[in-house]
Parts: C-alpha cells; sequence; structure tokens
C-alpha cells in the first residue's frame, strides 16, 4: 500500500487508533512521507474534535476536588523521583553526561570492536544512564532490508535536559568499511547522525549524544558501506 | 503538559479546566450514568499524567489525544460490562443532580459545544451514525460495515466524510462570525 487513495480511507480509523498495527505501521510510513495526507489527517482531527466539543457537560463541582486529591496521591507515590530529575541543575546534568561518556569509552562502546560484547555491556548502562534523569528508553531491533544477513539494535534514551543518547549495535557478517546510520522522524524528515564502522568480521557499534528529542525518532536505517539498505528498526518507547 | 508532567498542580488545574467537561460528557453518553462519567474523568487524568511525557505534539492536537484516552477507558469499561444503546440524543437530556451555573468562562464552551451540535444536526444521518459508532461506541469500520449492512469502504467513506464536514462547517461558523 502506497498511494493516498489506499492511505485515506483509513486515516479515520488511524486516528481513532482502531487499525491493527500492521495496517497503522504502513499508514505512518505513507505520511511520513505525504505532506497531502498529512493535512487531511490535521482536517480529520480538527473535525474530530467539533464531535467530542458536542460531549462537553459541566461536571460535578466536587470532581474537581476529588481528581485534584487523586493527582497528588499519584505524585507523591510516583511522583518524586520524576520531580528530582527534572529539578536537577544542567551542570549535574554535564557532569553526569560527562561520567557516562567516560564509562562509554570504557565499556568500549566508542572503540570499534564486537558488536555481540558491546551489547552485552549494554545492561551495565542503566546504573549510569540512571544518574543522568530522562524520560525512559526507547529502542528497537534491527532487521535486515536485503540479502546480507544483518541484525542487530537501537536503544536510545530520552533525556529531559538535551542530553540524550542514542546506541547502535549491528551484526553483518562479512562486512567491512563505513556505513551509515539515518534517522527517520515521525515527521518524514531525516538526519544523519554519522557513520558506523564494520570491523573484518562485521561488527558495527555507533553511539551519539544529542541534543534533539530522541522521542521523535520513529525509525533508524543503517546503510553499508556501499550505500545500500542494510537493516532498520522501528523506534518505540520501552 | 510538560508541566503537568513535572507535578505542577496549575498544569494540573488548566488541564481540568480544558477537558473536564468533555471527559465527563463523553462518559455520560457511552458509560449511561454520572457515577461511572465521574470514574472516567478521574480514570483519565491519572492515566494522563502517567503517560504525559509520552505526548508528541507532532503527533496531533492534545485535545484529540486526550479525549481518545478517555474513550479508550470507556470503551474498556463498557466491555466488562452489558452496555445498553446509548445514543447523543439520550445526552442531550440532562442528569438528574442539580447542576449550579458554570463561571463566566464557561459560556464560551457552551457555546461552541452548541455550534457544534448544530454542525452535527446537518450531517445526512448515515454519516452522523458511521461517526457515533466509531467514536462512541468504538467500532472499528469493519464493525460498522457489519451492523450496518454496508460495503466497508462505504463505512469508512461515511465517517471521514463526516469529520471533514463537521470541520467545514465549523469553519464557515467562524467565518460569519467574523464579518
Amino acid at each position: 500500500m502506497t498511494t493516498c487513495d489506499d492511505v485515506r480511507p483509513l486515516l479515520p480509523d488511524h486516528l481513532l487508533g482502531s487499525l491493527p498495527d500492521e495496517e497503522d505501521d504502513e499508514v505512518r510510513g505513507h505520511l511520513r512521507g505525504c505532506a497531502g495526507c498529512r493535512h487531511e489527517l490535521a482536517q480529520l482531527d480538527e473535525g474530530l474534535g467539533v464531535f467530542g466539543s458536542t460531549l462537553a457537560r459541566e461536571a460535578p463541582a466536587e470532581l474537581r476536588g476529588r481528581v485534584r486529591e487523586v493527582l497528588e496521591e499519584e505524585w507523591a507515590e510516583r511522583g518524586t523521583s520524576r520531580r528530582r530529575r527534572s529539578d536537577r541543575p544542567p551542570w549535574a546534568m554535564a557532569i553526569a553526561a560527562a561520567i557516562a561518556i567516560a564509562a562509554s569509552a570504557a565499556f568500549g562502546v566508542v572503540q570499534l570492536g564486537h558488536a555481540r560484547t558491546a551489547q552485552a555491556n549494554a545492561d551495565r548502562y542503566e546504573s549510569v544512564l540512571s544518574v543522568l534523569g530522562g524520560e525512559g528508553f526507547r529502542g528497537g531491533q534491527l532487521r535486515a532490508l536485503g540479502d546480507v544477513p544483518a541484525e542487530g539494535s537501537v536503544l536510545a534514551y530520552r533525556s529531559s535536559h538535551d542530553q540524550s543518547f542514542v546506541l547502535v549495535f549491528v551484526r553483518a557478517p562479512g562486512l567491512d568499511g563505513l556505513g551509515t546510520m539515518v534517522v527517520t522522524r515521525v515527521d518524514g524528515t531525516t538526519w544523519v547522525p554519522g557513520q558506523i564502522a564494520f570491523d573484518g568480521d562485521g561488527d558495527a557499534a555507533a553511539w551519539w549524544v544529542t541534543p534533539r528529542d530522541v522521542g521523535s525518532i520513529d525509525r533508524l536505517t543503517v546503510r553499508a558501506p556501499d550505500g545500500s539498505a542494510l537493516a532498520s528498526a522501528r523506534i518505540r518507547d520501552v | 503538559m510538560r508541566s503537568f508532567a513535572g507535578c505542577d498542580p496549575a498544569a494540573a488545574d488548566e488541564l481540568y479546566r480544558r477537558f473536564a467537561g468533555r471527559v465527563y460528557g463523553l462518559g455520560l453518553v457511552m458509560l449511561g450514568g454520572d457515577a461511572a462519567a465521574q470514574d472516567l474523568v478521574q480514570d483519565t487524568f491519572v492515566k494522563l499524567w502517567r503517560n504525559a511525557e509520552r505526548y508528541d505534539r507532532s503527533r496531533g492536537k492534545l485535545e484529540t489525544w486526550v479525549l481518545l484516552m478517555a474513550r479508550s477507558l470507556a470503551i474498556d469499561a463498557i466491555r466488562r460490562r452489558v452496555l445498553d444503546a446509548r445514543t447523543l440524543e439520550r445526552a442531550d437530556h440532562p442528569p438528574d443532580v442539580d447542576r449550579a451555573p458554570g463561571p463566566d468562562e464557561r459560556a464560551v464552551t457552551a457555546d461552541l459545544a452548541e455550534r457544534a451540535r448544530r454542525a452535527i444536526a446537518t450531517l445526512p444521518p448515515e454519516q452522523r451514525a458511521a461517526l457515533e459508532l466509531a467514536y462512541l461506541g468504538g467500532k472499528t469500520s469493519t464493525e460498522i460495515s457489519d451492523l450496518e449492512g454496508i460495503p466497508i469502504g462505504t463505512a469508512k467513506t461515511r465517517i471521514r466524510a463526516a469529520l471533514l464536514r463537521l470541520r467545514e462547517l465549523m469553519s464557515e461558523e467562524v467565518e460569519r462570525d467574523d464579518v
């Protein structure tokens, strides 16, 4: 399914969240590259807002206090750690980022090395990354796009202070040389965070710190040294 | 939303002011009772806070996100019990609890709601029915197609046409006011 004629009838169901996952993925993929359909989706969104506005009724006065009490209980139980992260001063974040970078180097992620070893070490990042604070993890599995049996994973840490991380691990047996990583955002725009180096065994690992919002990353694609599309991962919240 | 995620009471109050009435009204229509509607408001705001950091403006309006979250919770509640058929006409009858007149700012919301109801009233009946089944009944296009005995493409077309028509009608209303 690639045409606007295929996608537009599905937009209301997409908006209402009632499409099957596979179909919804196809719609999202089309929307990334079609301003016309995105415009129609925005119009449908407005129409849905009109419909929703007809439902408005004055809620009982006591409901406000009840909701506020419940939220305060929620904040007391779960909100402390979230507030603590958002209250952390910027200089502490910079120091924490420096610690994480040094730890990354110590774990060998920066160096060209065996993706399998680096991937195992990724578990140890949790204690380091918890120092940074942020909004959580996102990630996805890299799946081969062509004949080369590539596999791997992407792990993104969403910081609330413009210091998000992205880690990429790839294994493509026999590949050697510099590949390229391409990030596609949910709005269809792309950017190239950099290259990824494959050693003679086909292992590669890369990472970068970015002020960009990793929450808007929809997909990461790795291109082989010859420019062909090697593998791709859909990035979702963990 | 960022402030709300950071447990800001003022942000919570603002979100309540903007959305509680609509979620409550949605609950009255879908769940058929004041108590259930109040529960829906509470559950929606808790879920809203728990997911506040996931809201992505690039994916759509906050209003849509909030109401679809409430709708999803209402559908879950419906699936947990037997639901009598409810229509939007029944929700026009006020609940049997006295309501004090709202503050002046609510007059704006009430006016918008009245305009929207007028717009909906002009929709062809089949489009309105499809939209109500999809939005209030939580039905997919396939389910609407089965319920109404129409091709699935017709069901999709009716929902789409209804939404676009509502947007167009409200835009016309705004233009008339501007004259």
